[in-house]
């Protein structure tokens, strides 16, 4: 997969747009809980920070689920969801190393990210430019060169 | 079981497609599987039943059981007759289609027309008794319903010959032997079980069923069955059979008849043809169960699954889009377990005659429990059959349906971390444990 | 409700105390094998994992019951079991991939995890926090907290 969505940390401000848009445009509400991206915050502490899908190489939300609703899309190369096929045993919330896959409270099945097919809304609405859809390495040279600049001004 | 508000088959979808009557013809588990879901869907729907017969769902797997006597003649009724009712399900009992005209959308019976929107085929099948010398004398049976079992007790059964030694075969010639009578198997095939189990497991069944009087003899055929007015003596092809009871587990014949006069497409298998939604060629007519051939979920060939498990899950998916969902079935996988004296017999996925492949690797294995074997093409598990094991098995059935490749299987098992978090694996790993050499 | 039996497997020590409380009371007497939680052990490698019923939405197991006398209870999100029509042919068993319908030689059924409708009783005796009885959605906003924690430190 050439794109990926990526998430700055110092730059999220913990307003949940994201969560707000992202449960709007999947679910048709608003709500938190609804939400694929989740924003973790401690306001004491002073950190925000929005947990999305890692969409990783070898996914153990995949690996989890006895039944097969889990899965990698061919023509996208996306992780998603099946809910039809889903049996709702909650084994990839579980295992998920970062917090990500959800639980629907309503539906008792699994959700998880799907990158709106291509067009994530939680990039597009995110106001502070925390969140960002793109290549990898057009990010990273953004980053050497930013770094560069700090260090050459 | 189907989710209730399942945002795939949404309220307004429903009132959008103007399906107003779902017509269900058969009361099977298929059937009685889609008027569940169509009901938890919807509860407003008109469904109508449409049954031959006049007993409500009865589970056929539970007849081996009524017929040895270890359960009473109530326990194979899945169902009470006003389950119906309660349901809001309109049951026409005792009628049989006997045509469907899909230009006005009806379906015609003996006694009346009833118009439908949708409508879901699930006729079944019926148990194939060849046409013999003598297979119409009295002593003749098959094993289909509840009458069926009566009607052998009735018979006062002393020395039975089974014809076909599938599933229904070998436990209805144990629940004889639980009756005292002098039970003897006929087989056409080399082994017993032939499309469930492989060799090696088949021998070690046929063992265990000899050993308690039993007798098995396979790579024969019936050829004839004399008597005067009752069934006297059997003939094979090899020798002569004295028997009162003639029982014929020889395979089904599905019910297609009614589908195919109303040009609907039957498959090369001989069921109905259907797409992975369970519609047939014709718009809004769908067909499952027993008389539909449909897809093996490992291997992606037209199966004729005639589990009960592989109906059910048809029948779900059948009405679910008979009221204008996008479910897909993803096909069937055989599920077999059998109780051979106290011994848990289990095969899942395909065996080795439903691959007939050359890259196809065998892993047999014994334990202080009992044996296994494991198919594995491709880097994935296509079966397993077990004889003696009862732990374990599941986590071998989900990495079969969530076609885990064994590689990935074995990183995840040699990693801690991965471990915990895909603890459901751990018990698969002594069958497993091979592999990694 | 999303309350669920939530296992920590790395607290477990495999004492076994959740199947005895389990056993003692759905059975009367202390016995792993009737205890519908079960451990899975690997002494060698130190493991132990317990594992019960999760209560799945669509489960396999009602989905293989050749009886129809697995259902879901939507109130409560509980497998429910009708035993009065199992024959106990071990169907469930296999199509489980979480070995968590237990075969009960005592009444020669097999049962699954009910929560003890609402009290689970291995939860209450388990003296490591293995086991934890929560809300699912409150329990990811921990890990959720947790990998936020993770990633920030350097």
């Amino acid at each position: 997969m050439s794109k990926v969505l990526l998430i700055e940390y110092d730059k999220c401000v913990g307003c949940k747009n994201c969560e707000m848009i992202c449960s709007l445009v999947h679910e048709g509400t608003c709500s938190s809980r609804l939400s694929r991206i989740r924003v973790a915050r401690d306001e004491r502490a002073g950190w925000n920070i929005p947990v999305s899908c890692a969409m990783c190489e070898e996914p153990i939300c995949v690996a989890v689920c006895p039944s097969g609703a889990c899965g990698r899309d061919p023509n996208t190369g996306i992780i998603m969801i099946d809910s039809a096929r889903c049996i709702g045993c909650r084994q990839c919330v579980m295992a998920c190393p970062f917090g990500h896959a959800n639980f629907d409270p309503l539906k008792k099945t699994a959700f998880k990210c799907d990158l709106c097919q291509g067009d994530p809304q939680c990039a597009k609405w995110c106001w502070t430019g925390a969140i960002s859809y793109g290549p990898l390495e057009e990010w990273l040279a953004q980053k050497r060169q930013q770094l560069a600049l700090k260090l050459h001004p | 079981m189907p989710k209730p508000n399942a945002d795939s088959c949404h309220d307004s979808l429903v009132r959008e497609h103007a399906i107003k009557t779902i017509v269900i013809i058969g009361n099977g588990a298929a059937a009685n599987s889609a008027a569940e879901t169509i009901r938890s869907y919807d509860p407003r729907i008109q469904v109508i039943m449409v049954a031959r017969e006049n007993v409500p769902e009865f589970s056929a797997c539970a007849l081996p059981d009524y017929l040895a006597g270890w359960v009473s003649r109530s326990q194979p009724f899945i169902k009470k007759p006003d389950d119906y009712a309660n349901m809001g399900i309109e049951m026409h009992w005792g009628q049989s289609v006997q045509r469907i005209d899909p230009h006005t959308k009806t379906v015609a019976t003996e006694s009346e027309t009833i118009n439908y929107d949708s409508l879901i085929i699930a006729t079944g099948s019926r148990a194939a008794v060849p046409a013999l010398n003598g297979s119409g004398l009295r002593g003749n049976f098959v094993i289909k319903d509840v009458a069926d079992i009566d009607a052998i007790i009735a018979h006062r059964p002393k020395h039975v010959l089974i014809v076909g030694s599938g599933n229904i075969g070998i436990e209805v010639a144990q629940a004889l032997q639980e009756r005292e009578c002098k039970v003897t198997v006929i087989e056409q095939r080399e082994r017993i079980l032939p499309r469930i189990f492989d060799g090696e497991p088949a021998g070690r069944i046929a063992e265990i069923l000899t050993s308690h009087g039993i007798s098995i003899y396979t790579g024969e055929s019936v050829v004839a069955i004399e008597g005067y007015q009752r069934v006297e003596r059997a003939f094979t092809d090899k020798r002569a059979i004295l028997c009162d009871t003639v029982v014929w587990a020889a395979g089904v014949r599905q019910n297609t008849e009614l589908a195919e006069s109303a040009g609907i497409e039957l498959g090369k298998l001989g069921g109905i043809s259907v797409d992975t939604g369970m519609r047939t060629n014709i718009a809004s007519i769908f067909a499952c169960g027993d008389c539909v051939e449909s897809h093996d979920m490992l291997t992606g060939k037209a199966t004729l699954s005639l589990l009960w498990t592989t109906a059910k899950d048809q029948g779900r998916i059948a009405g679910a889009n008979s009221l204008g969902c996008k479910l897909v079935y993803p096909g069937a996988l055989n599920l077999v377990v059998e109780d051979i004296y106290g011994q848990c017999a289990v095969s899942m996925g395909v065996n080795e005659g439903g691959l007939c492949n050359q890259d196809l690797e065998i892993f047999e294995g014994e334990s202080e429990k009992g044996y296994w074997r494991l198919l594995v093409r491709e880097d994935r598990i296509m079966g397993f059959q077990s004889l003696g094991i009862t732990t374990g098995l599941g986590a071998i059935m989900a990495l079969m349906k969530n076609r885990m490749p064994l590689r990935t299987v074995a990183k995840i098992l040699s990693d801690q971390g991965m471990m915990r978090r895909a603890d459901w694996y751990l018990p698969a790993r002594p069958f497993l444990d091979r592999l990694k050499k | 409700m999303n309350r669920l039996i939530i296992i920590d497997s790395n607290k477990c020590t495999g004492c076994g105390l959740c199947q005895m409380a389990c056993s003692i009371h759905r059975n009367g007497q202390c016995e792993a094998s009737l205890a519908r939680i079960l451990i899975y052990r690997d002494e060698k490698a130190g493991i132990f994992i317990p594992m019960t019923c999760r209560q799945c939405t669509d489960p396999p197991c009602a989905a293989a019951c050749l009886m129809n006398v697995i259902s879901k209870d939507y109130e409560t999100g509980i497998t429910i079991r009708n035993l009065e029509g199992c024959i106990s042919c071990r169907v469930c068993q296999v199509a489980c991939p979480f070995a968590a319908s237990i075969f009960n030689y005592l009444q020669e059924r097999v049962e699954n995890c009910d929560q003890c409708g609402g009290d689970p009783q291995c939860v209450k005796y388990c003296p490591y926090g293995a086991l934890k009885y929560t809300d699912l959605t409150d329990n990811m906003d921990l890990v959720r907290d947790a990998e936020a924690k993770r990633r920030l430190l350097p």
